[in-house]
């Protein structure tokens, strides 16, 4: 044994004050690099050495990470990795959990003859003590002193007490690093699940997980969607000069093999880069389904609504439905067009409350049931209180709002009634745009027995009646109000537009976030076009020859074809003709004819001031039936002033 | 004054009728007359064309239709002719002018259905 006793050993004071300032040291220490700076200085200035090191078992249990300083150099933790197996006196000091005391270079030579290369010119003494927690050692730290030392079981005590706050610190703060890994990992993915969860488009999402990849875990990242020849690039981010030798992580979910995602440089852990390709399968799946249930619906939400609008006489009718553009906002919205006996016009619009298939489903079954109730000319409230009822009874339980309303172009009078369906908007020639208010109740399928309300309105010539669903005037973080205020001033800002274009101005101001589906249907009757036709005919047989050809020639003027012409003249004419035959007394001394054309259609009045006679006799039955055989609408209306007949006919050849 | 002609081309077995001009109720019956006084009793039947007729209310086809129940009973036949293009080939629809008469496209047809 080498003398050592002539060198300063800290006495009992002082090697309380060393521990102390230690244990204060550390307990302000948090990180593993922290840690390690403390131990290895503090232990290098309490017992004098020449240098010192901190050797850290991985928790693989194979590896230690040894950190090392001098009195002269600030500690570098974690620069250097060796097997556990290799023989040195921390390493031995950590296999063995007991201190490695070698107090000479003969000792060193002698327990660890392979360290001869780097003991040239060393002729001190080494220390290693393990830091032990829980009986088991997690690491070592080792000390080198200048000179030869015999180390009495005072120091070795010394050196292990010291041995023991740095042994906690250093668990505390690998306790600490796992968590915080932990946490950051966690929180990583949970980012990277909210990123996912954002778009519903695959190879959007594949985009945003690159981003999320690069460069938090990797330097590259690449995305391929399909397998073999069929992959195709979706994505790519950030650089690498190796990209054959990047890591290959499988998309994978529900045992279908989507593409693969690469990276090259990793940062992370294996663990986290596989859950986040498991998450960004999922999510890429999920789309898939949502994208096959979107379409689904949407087929069949068109496949529902009407393919094309009946062509009416005298009025402008035009309609749009939008899916929502994200998601499964594909919904129940609808809308139709329907002639009504009497030339009167059935118009709805509806909103099923749901969303995709069944909504959609649902939606089909609403609009054949109003249809069949409309055509047997049912009053709007009375439709609806039917719908509702047909809806509570078959407990569909499907609730919709929806506004059903007729339009006379006679009267020019709009009736309708509304089952909580956003208001109408009624847009004036001249810009002037209203909401009608009147006439709403609450939803169907909601209260058995419930009546519903009914509302009447005039639409004059050229006014224009839109209807439409909430997600025209639904616009995220602001009101149903201001929605309204928008529709009003984007409508008003063209009310000479023709109906399509004013749908699609409309449906251009959508508010820009929209994701609800939308249905619109824009309505007008048309002006009354060209000058009409009069004539006061005195109530002779021999009359009808003269007002016949004045008509023709008007016809003619309207650009009516010559098949056209014919049709409306006997029409006309057997009209004509029973009022003369009829005419008995002086009332009935002339009757009025009066023709005008509205829009491509022509209208022919043949007013007297008796009173209408059922047509007598077999043969002379035929007047009537000729007259609903060539005209598109014959009305009488008999009053106390005498007797209307109203012809209508459309006009394929007229020029508007 | 509404007018209308009718010119009758004689003929033991079957004459032919053509008409011209507008027909309503102030000429309806005067037309009627003329062409049931263009049958004989040894006729097999009557031709009327009715190619040239711009205007016939329901008072010249019930002329035509009482025209055709008479010679039915008669045992003579009613053919009307009438371009298939005529506006009027419609109206006779209407009136159901097949169940008295042979509606026929032009003047050989009928003769041909005749023969």
């Amino acid at each position: 044994m080498t003398d050592g006793g002539d060198l300063a050993w800290p006495q009992p004071a002082a090697r309380l004050r060393a521990l102390t300032a230690l244990t204060a040291a550390l307990a302000d220490a948090l990180t593993l690099v922290d840690v390690g700076e403390v131990v290895v200085g503090a232990t290098v200035t309490a017992l004098g050495a020449e240098a010192g090191t901190l050797a850290l078992l991985d928790p693989d249990g194979e590896t230690l990470l040894i950190a090392r300083a001098s009195t002269f150099d600030a500690a570098v933790f974690g620069a250097e990795r060796i097997p556990l197996d290799t023989p040195t006196p921390t390493a031995e000091a950590v296999r063995s959990n007991r201190p490695v005391l070698l107090p000479d270079r003969e000792t060193v030579l002698e327990r660890f003859p392979g360290l001869a290369g780097r003991l040239v010119g060393f002729h001190g003494s080494r220390a290693a003590i393990p830091l032990e927690v829980g009986g088991r050692a997690i690491g070592a730290y080792g000390l080198t002193f200048s000179a030869p030392r015999d180390f009495s079981a005072d120091e070795v005590d010394f050196m292990l007490a010291l041995a023991r706050p740095c042994a906690q610190a250093l668990e505390r703060a690998r306790l600490f690093a796992a968590e915080r890994t932990m946490q950051l990992r966690l929180a990583f993915l949970a980012e990277a699940s909210r990123v996912l969860a954002e778009s519903l488009d695959g190879e959007e999402l594949l985009r945003r997980l690159t981003t999320l990849v690069v460069p938090q875990l990797a330097d590259w990242c690449a995305v391929d969607l399909g397998e073999g020849e069929a992959a195709r690039r979706v994505a790519e981010v950030g650089e690498t000069d190796d990209p054959d030798g990047a890591v290959v992580l499988a998309l994978s979910a529900r045992h279908r093999r989507l593409g693969a995602m690469r990276i090259a440089g990793a940062r992370a852990h294996r663990a986290t880069v596989e859950e986040l390709a498991r998450r960004a399968a999922l999510a890429l799946d999920n789309a898939r389904l949502y994208r096959q249930e979107h379409e689904a619906a949407e087929t069949l939400q068109r496949s529902l609504l009407p393919s094309h609008l009946p062509d009416l006489p005298g009025v402008e009718v035009c309609a749009a439905y939008q899916p929502g553009s994200t998601a499964l906002e594909v919904g129940g919205d609808w809308y139709d067009v329907f002639p009504l006996p009497g030339g009167r016009v059935g118009l709805v619009i509806g909103d099923v409350v749901g969303r995709g298939l069944r909504a959609a489903a649902a939606m089909g079954q609403l609009r054949s049931a109003v249809r069949a109730y409309a055509l047997e000319d049912w009053a709007p409230a009375a439709v609806l209180e039917h719908l509702n009822a047909l809806t509570k009874a078959t407990d569909q339980g499907d609730m919709a709002t929806l506004i059903y309303a007729t339009f006379d172009p006679y009267s020019a009078e709009l009736r309708f009634a509304s089952a909580g369906h956003p208001p109408p908007l009624v847009v004036a020639p001249d810009g002037t745009a209203r909401f009608l208010e009147g006439g709403r109740s609450v939803p169907t399928g909601v209260v058995s027995d419930t009546g519903y309300e009914e509302a009447t309105t005039t639409l004059e010539p050229g006014a224009t009646l839109v209807l439409y669903t909430d997600g025209l005037i639904e616009r995220r973080g602001s009101t149903l109000d201001a929605g309204m205020e928008t529709l009003a001033r984007a409508a008003a800002e063209v009310p000479s537009l023709d109906t399509s274009a004013l749908r699609d101005h409309l449906l251009r101001h959508q508010p820009p976030n929209a994701e609800d589906d939308v249905a619109v249907l824009a309505f007008r009757p048309l002006a009354r076009t060209g000058p009409e036709f009069a004539a006061d005919v005195p109530a002779d047989p021999t009359e009808l020859a003269g007002v016949r050809h004045r008509l023709r020639h008007w016809l003619e003027e309207a650009g009516a074809t010559p098949d056209e012409v014919h049709d409306v003249l006997l029409a006309c004419g057997e009209a004509c003709a029973n009022v003369v035959e009829h005419a008995y007394g002086p009332a009935d001394a002339s009757f009025v004819v009066s023709a005008r054309l509205e829009g491509d259609t022509v209208e022919v009045d043949v007013r007297d001031t008796g009173r209408w006679r059922a047509p007598r006799g077999s043969q002379r039955g035929h007047g009537l039936g000729l007259m609903r055989a060539l005209m598109d609408d014959v009305a009488v209306t008999p009053s106390e002033e005498g007797t209307e007949v109203r012809l209508r006919r459309r006009l394929g050849g007229v020029r508007v | 004054m509404t007018s209308a002609e009718v010119v009758v081309e004689p003929s033991e077995e079957l004459p032919i009728a053509r008409v011209s001009g507008e027909i309503d109720m102030a000429n309806a019956a005067e037309v009627a007359a003329q062409l049931g006084a263009a049958v004989s009793n040894a006729a097999h039947g009557l031709v009327v064309d009715l190619g040239a007729v711009g205007y016939m209310d329901s008072a010249g086809l019930r002329g035509l239709l009482d025209l055709g129940v008479r010679l039915r009973r008669r045992g003579q036949r009613l053919l009307a002719v009438l371009p298939v293009e005529s506006p009027l080939r419609r109206v006779l629809e209407v009136v159901q002018m097949d169940r008295v008469a042979d509606v026929c496209a032009t003047e050989e047809d009928a003769r041909a259905r005749m023969a």
